[in-house]
């Protein structure tokens, strides 16, 4: 008997009648479930998998791992996903599309995700901004970013929303990029607006690797990897980066460590623990105006102001569960913690706002506790299968955020502006269900988030002539609840015919935890989008096409630059993506993707600044033993780069950027050389592009009229590798 | 970080951190303007009675800025005016807002013959309000000395009814710019200039000269720091409806 | 399992359900027009020049308290009401329930005549006061230094709305608690008036240009200084440095002066300001 949840007058106006049907259904469901029914689903039809119709998990275990590479032991694999896609635009970037291109960090692994683009505008060791599908993700409020299981974005951060610094990743452990784009599926949580991606971590070649790279501009890193046995999800990691950069103030240096194990202890248990230390200082150059630039005042690549840049330690754990396989369930329980410690100078504006300058000190010193357990099923209803997914979760983020006005003169502080600290607590579940019935499937799912914060800002109501306490706390409580939906049609019974998808998903972003008051009902930003898309996964290529759209009711515009939130109201966002990963070749590997997007402010009818409109990328590499090689492995590979041109502000537009990447290595036995330059064309591009007043020369007077700055790319640069591996 | 008793809001200061965005969206774009001073003359009487004939006139003037946020004079005619009563013009507290566009350089104007300043780096909008900078210049800005090191230098001679008679040499030097000086234009990307335009009689009108001094017995009299007619001066110089700027159309001369 | 999916529900119904609370506008004069302004000493607050002030009145009518967002209204008074902020406060103005729990940042209101105003805390003859001379602000009271007094009783009539009120340390506007109070203080700064520049941070309290304007009456000073008696002191002789206006035209008079400063009356939660605009 169905247990259905009362139906009171509610439901007539309430947006969340989807949800509860989909509770009252999958109440219904495991109702009349009967788990003890045998496995006779293997005859699935529109099954995309050749593996067990039973849902699979994001990161595939080590059986299945070593399935896909037991079809060929080189690099030119049948491309086929770890796991199946469920949507038009969710792709699985293997090692070899990942290994096509240059990759000096892990934002360059980024730039291979379809409609990505990754712009760093101060300093190698902060986060990048992101855009995609539409979305100016700043750093990172758009985009989940995952890594093993270990969520990079950090919530309510004080220098941007869903601060999201992946530079704790050594790309030479990185062994496939999950992205789903879009906010389809019921697995993706706080800040998946434009989409997920999730780095799965591991090492090729069994043994010891060790890499020594010189640069250009002083660039020196050393990375020595240890993969003891054949499972390729258990290694150790460690990298040492240093270089002084392409200019100014842009030296760095960097340590990092990475280190997975997966054991099997028997009966079906598997565990897996996951763990990395990460530590980096860094100068950042700041912005350049662009009229100093034409005036000749400054060069291309000066740092005008100096004292920028930061330092950030991160250390995380995780511990993961695979319990024993019960019919077709399969549970996987995770915990982790992050230690993560930033500080932070910036100064964008020089002296406008104050005489002394407007140099910026924020650090934000978080721990993260966490807990996910994930279920999957194939439960039968009225005889048919239907794949189901749950999962519960809950995450603690205990933070302490100070940010502070330093002297350009001498660095000392003379403001305080915030200092507060606060607990942001999150629980969540989900739950997604699918159905196939013959060539379509349905599939339905629901969310729901928990949010409870508790702040204490200790600079409020501190006057000591006014008042004679100190300090001021709240708290806030909200839910969130989104749903999403999809349907999917094949056109054929074979497993790579094409497929047609139709999406929806509700997508949110927690709220910045000190602008909340007192028993506020914590106000999410809430995202609905939709999609409409096709694919094929074949035997030498993939193709996703889709065509995206997505409305944001009360977005806004945060200009961490200047530090205002500027409402903008209901923004619209829609576009067009298309994605080719292919093999045509043994030893050929492409990667293609171009994605056109469009957004803008419903009320003003104007274009969100800053977005490229149109962005496209391509990875190309081969590698195979040429006759006059005496047996060694050429590798050859191009990563391309194309950002259209972006509105600005006063109906200006940037420049477009054409950038190339490309390596050239060779391996023999147990030694390899390899050269890599990226830019190779030396292009002299804008990463950054803002439009803001700034005053840079103290002496004289203040120019308020918004101009426009930049930040530069980094231009020709090479570096030689010499890899040993034993 | 609110100091308690002040009547000025952080909004002031707010305002200037927010013109970041100004115009957020493609509606706006950039252009320049010529800015020019010049100034109308006294006609009849001031208050005190004096008429006042005006040899020369200098006024230090730069940076010039131009602001959305509208000037405090209310817009609407206030009818009390009609009936002798002066007008409760002031709200407390002008806001810029955002701002639209600036000329940044310093000069020493002729006042009588007028002068072109020079080009505003602007953008497209609606303006409100300009703000002026009276610094005390410079031997760059001012090479011939004409203003003494202050802002502003009024040299002439005024009359009054009874027949005294005053040579006077006049000079005030500001400490903060004259801010909310209403402009109100809609701008688009049309030829033309800014004008503004001193009113000397507004400056020199509250004035009664009987309080200048000749301490130096040379014939002209300056105003002491703590008379009547220097506060008066001041006051004048920093009335924002002293200056009158109107958008001319047209192509440059 | 099954328990976790009904709870999954009443999740659901729960966030159905929006929320509502109640505001509840209160106005407070604070010490400096409870008990008096100081004279200045040691760098505290105070009247620079050594007088004292003690108001025995303090008028002033409150109307038009909205709630609300760029989008919406959420409350709105309907009455406007006479209110003696000298009498010990806070007082409450109005409380709205049933206002949706969420943040709203504009919240706003008004010190203007109003002829349909009824009597918040005020005595019904100061209300009929300020409708018959169509006052907003009402207030009398003494000046002591030494053994100098002057009294003082002056009305005007100035209207004004305070928009975008803004508190430093909660923020713009008033965040609603579901289910619960919220109390928002429209507080009255008295000593505003006595302020000796328009728009200077560093304007000062004094009284002695205001002591000296008592010329007039029958006998020369008569210890009571009058609103004619201020509109005849111009600002031009008052000493240097003092009574700046900022460059505002047509404040001319000590009269001018300080009916501007009326309109700096109104704050927000202590130490919050609004915009005030004249209408």
């Amino acid at each position: 008997m169905c247990v259905t949840p009362r139906r009171g007058a509610c439901a007539a106006v309430c947006p969340y009648v989807p949800v509860l049907l989909v509770t009252a259904l999958s109440s219904c469901v495991l109702a009349l479930a009967d788990p003890g029914l045998p496995q006779e689903v293997a005859s699935d039809p529109t099954g995309a998998s050749t593996d067990a119709p039973a849902p699979q998990p994001p990161e595939p275990p080590p059986d299945e791992a070593s399935a896909t590479a037991e079809e060929a032991p080189v690099k030119s694999t049948v491309v086929r996903g770890a796991l199946p896609a469920r949507s038009a635009s969710e792709v699985t970037l293997g090692r070899d599309i990942l290994d096509a291109a240059p990759r000096r960090n892990a934002v360059d692994l980024l730039r291979a995700v379809p409609g990505l683009v990754a712009s760093q505008h101060s300093g190698e060791g902060k986060a990048q901004q992101l855009f995609l599908r539409g979305f100016d993700a700043l750093h990172g409020q758009d985009v989940e970013l995952n890594v093993g299981g270990l969520p990079v974005n950090e919530v309510s951060h004080i220098h941007a929303l869903g601060y999201a610094d992946v530079n704790f990743v050594i790309p030479e452990v990185v062994q496939s990029l999950d992205v789903t784009e879009g906010s389809y599926r019921a697995s993706q949580g706080d800040f998946a607006v434009a989409g997920t991606v999730r780095m799965d971590l591991g090492v090729e070649e069994p043994g010891v690797h060790l890499i020594g790279t010189l640069g250009q501009y002083g660039q020196r890193r050393l990375v020595a990897t240890v993969r003891p046995g054949e499972d390729a999800g258990t290694f150790a990691a460690v990298e040492l980066g240093e270089g002084k950069g392409f200019g100014a103030q842009r030296s760095y240096g960097r340590a990092s460590l990475l280190a997975q194990a997966t054991a099997s202890l028997g009966g079906g248990l598997t565990v897996r623990a996951l763990g990395g230390s990460y530590v980096t200082r860094f100068d950042s150059p700041g912005v350049v105006r662009e009229d100093d630039l034409l005036a000749g005042r400054d060069t291309f690549f000066s740092a005008p102001l100096g004292r920028q840049g930061g330092s950030v330690s991160r250390h995380q754990l995780l511990l993961g569960v695979d319990l024993p396989r019960t019919g077709t369930g399969r549970t996987k329980l995770e915990v982790f913690g992050i230690l993560s410690d930033l500080r932070l100078r910036n100064n964008f504006t020089g002296f406008r706002v104050d005489e002394r300058g407007d140099g910026l000190e924020q650090t934000n010193d978080g721990m993260t506790l966490g807990a996910r357990a994930e279920h999957r099923r194939t439960v039968f209803i009225a005889g048919r299968p239907v794949a189901l997914e749950l999962g519960l979760g809950a995450r603690r983020d205990s933070v302490e955020q100070a940010q502070r006005r330093y002297r350009e003169s001498d660095g000392t502080f003379f403001s305080d502006e915030i200092d507060a600290r606060f607990t942001q607590t999150d629980v969540w579940g989900w739950t997604e269900a699918r159905m196939p019935l013959g060539r379509w499937s349905l599939r339905l799912g629901g969310r729901a988030d928990a949010l409870g914060v508790e702040v204490f800002d200790a600079l409020a109501f501190r006057d000591p002539r006014y008042y004679d306490g100190q300090g001021y706390a709240r708290s806030a409580f909200g839910v969130h609840l989104g749903a999403k939906a999809g349907i999917e049609y094949a056109l054929g019974d074979d497993a790579d015919a094409w497929r047609l998808f139709a999406s929806y998903g509700d997508g949110f972003r927690s709220p910045q935890a000190r602008s909340l008051s007192e028993g506020e009902r914590a106000p999410f930003v809430s995202i609905r989008g939709a999609e409409v898309g096709s694919r094929k996964d074949g035997e030498h290529w993939a193709v996703q096409l889709s065509l995206f759209g997505s409305q944001v009711d009360n977005d806004f515009f945060f200009d961490h630059t200047v530090g205002t939130t500027v409402y903008t109201g209901e923004t619209l966002r829609s576009g067009l993506s298309a994605a080719l990963q292919a093999r045509p070749l043994p030893g050929l590997v492409t990667s293609v993707s171009a994605t056109l997007a469009h957004a803008y402010v419903r009320a003003s009818n104007t274009l969100l600044p800053y977005f490229a409109p149109l962005v496209a990328r391509a990875d190309v590499g081969w590698d195979g033993q040429p006759p006059w090689a005496w047996g060694s492995t050429l590798s050859l590979g191009t990563g391309l780069t194309f950002i259209g041109p972006r509105p600005l502000p006063f109906d200006e537009r940037s420049a477009t950027v054409f950038l190339a990447d490309a390596h050239v290595a060779i391996r023999r036995g147990e030694l390899g050389l390899r050269l890599e330059v990226s830019n190779l064309l030396d292009a002299r591009w804008r990463d950054g592009e803002f439009v803001y007043s700034s005053r840079f020369d103290p002496g004289a007077p203040a120019s308020l009229v918004p101009a426009r700055h930049f930040t530069a790319g980094s231009p020709r640069m090479a570096s030689l590798s010499l890899e040993v591996h034993l | 970080m609110m100091k308690r008793r002040h009547i000025l809001t952080g909004a002031l200061a707010l305002a200037a951190a927010s013109t970041a965005l100004g115009g957020c969206g493609s509606e706006s774009q950039r252009r320049t303007f010529p800015v020019e001073v010049t100034s109308t003359p006294m006609t009849g009487a001031n208050e005190r009675g004096w008429t006042v004939t005006v040899e020369s006139a200098h006024l230090s003037v730069g940076p010039v800025r131009f602001f959305e946020g509208r000037a405090l004079q209310a817009r609407r005619f206030d009818w009390y005016t009609l009936i002798g009563g002066t007008a409760h013009a002031h709200p407390g507290h002008y806001s810029p807002g955002d701002a639209l566009g600036e000329l940044l350089s310093t000069q020493t104007v002729d006042l009588l013959t007028g002068a072109t300043l020079g080009d505003a780096s602007a953008v497209t909008g609606e303006y409100g309000s300009l703000e002026l900078t009276l610094p005390a210049p410079t031997t760059s800005t001012d090479a011939q000395g004409v203003l003494s090191g202050h802002a502003m230098r009024v040299r002439g001679t005024a009359r009054n009814a009874d027949g005294g008679e005053v040579r006077f040499d006049a000079m005030a030097s500001l400490a903060r710019p004259i801010e909310g000086v209403r402009f109100e234009k809609s701008l688009g990307m049309e030829p033309g200039r800014v004008r503004i335009a001193v009113n000397l009689g507004t400056w020199l009108g509250r004035i009664d000269f009987a309080t200048a001094t000749d301490p130096d017995a040379d014939g002209v009299y300056t105003f002491p720091a703590d008379s009547q007619a220097q506060n008066a001066l001041a006051r004048g110089v920093e009335d924002t409806t002293a200056y009158v700027v109107t958008w001319v159309e047209g192509a440059a001369q | 399992m099954k328990k976790w999916m009904l709870g999954l529900s009443c999740l659901g119904l729960m966030a159905c359900s929006d929320g509502a609370g109640t505001v509840t506008f209160t106005t407070y004069g604070e010490d400096f027009i409870e008990k008096e302004i100081p004279a200045a000493v040691d760098g505290e607050d105070g009247i620079v020049d050594g007088w004292t002030v003690r108001f025995s009145k303090f008028l002033v009518v409150i109307g038009e308290v909205k709630v609300g967002n760029h989008d919406e209204t959420a409350a709105e008074m309907k009455q406007a009401r006479v209110f003696d902020v000298h009498k010990p406060g806070p007082v409450v103005v109005e409380a709205f329930r049933d206002v949706p729990a969420q943040a709203w940042d504009h919240v706003s209101y008004a010190i203007a005549p109003d002829a349909n105003a009824v009597a918040g805390n005020a005595d019904a003859a100061d209300v009929t006061r300020m409708k018959d001379n169509g006052y907003s602000v009402f207030l009398e009271g003494t000046a002591t230094r030494g053994d100098q007094t002057k009294r003082f009783a002056w009305g005007f009539t100035t209207n004004t709305l305070y928009e975008h009120c803004e508190s430093p340390g909660l923020g713009a506007g008033v965040t609603v608690p579901k289910d619960g109070e919220e109390t928002v203080q429209l507080t009255i700064h008295g000593d505003h008036l006595f302020f000796d520049d328009l728009q200077s941070p560093d304007a000062k309290m004094r009284f002695d240009a205001l002591a000296a304007a008592d010329k007039m009456g029958i006998a020369g000073a008569d210890g009571e200084v009058t609103l004619e008696e201020l509109a005849a002191v111009d600002l031009t002789e008052l000493p240097s440095g003092q009574y700046g206006t900022g460059g505002v035209g047509n404040v001319r008079t000590l009269r001018d002066f300080i009916t501007a400063l009326t309109r700096n009356l109104g704050h927000y939660r202590g130490e919050g300001e609004c915009s005030p605009r004249a209408r």
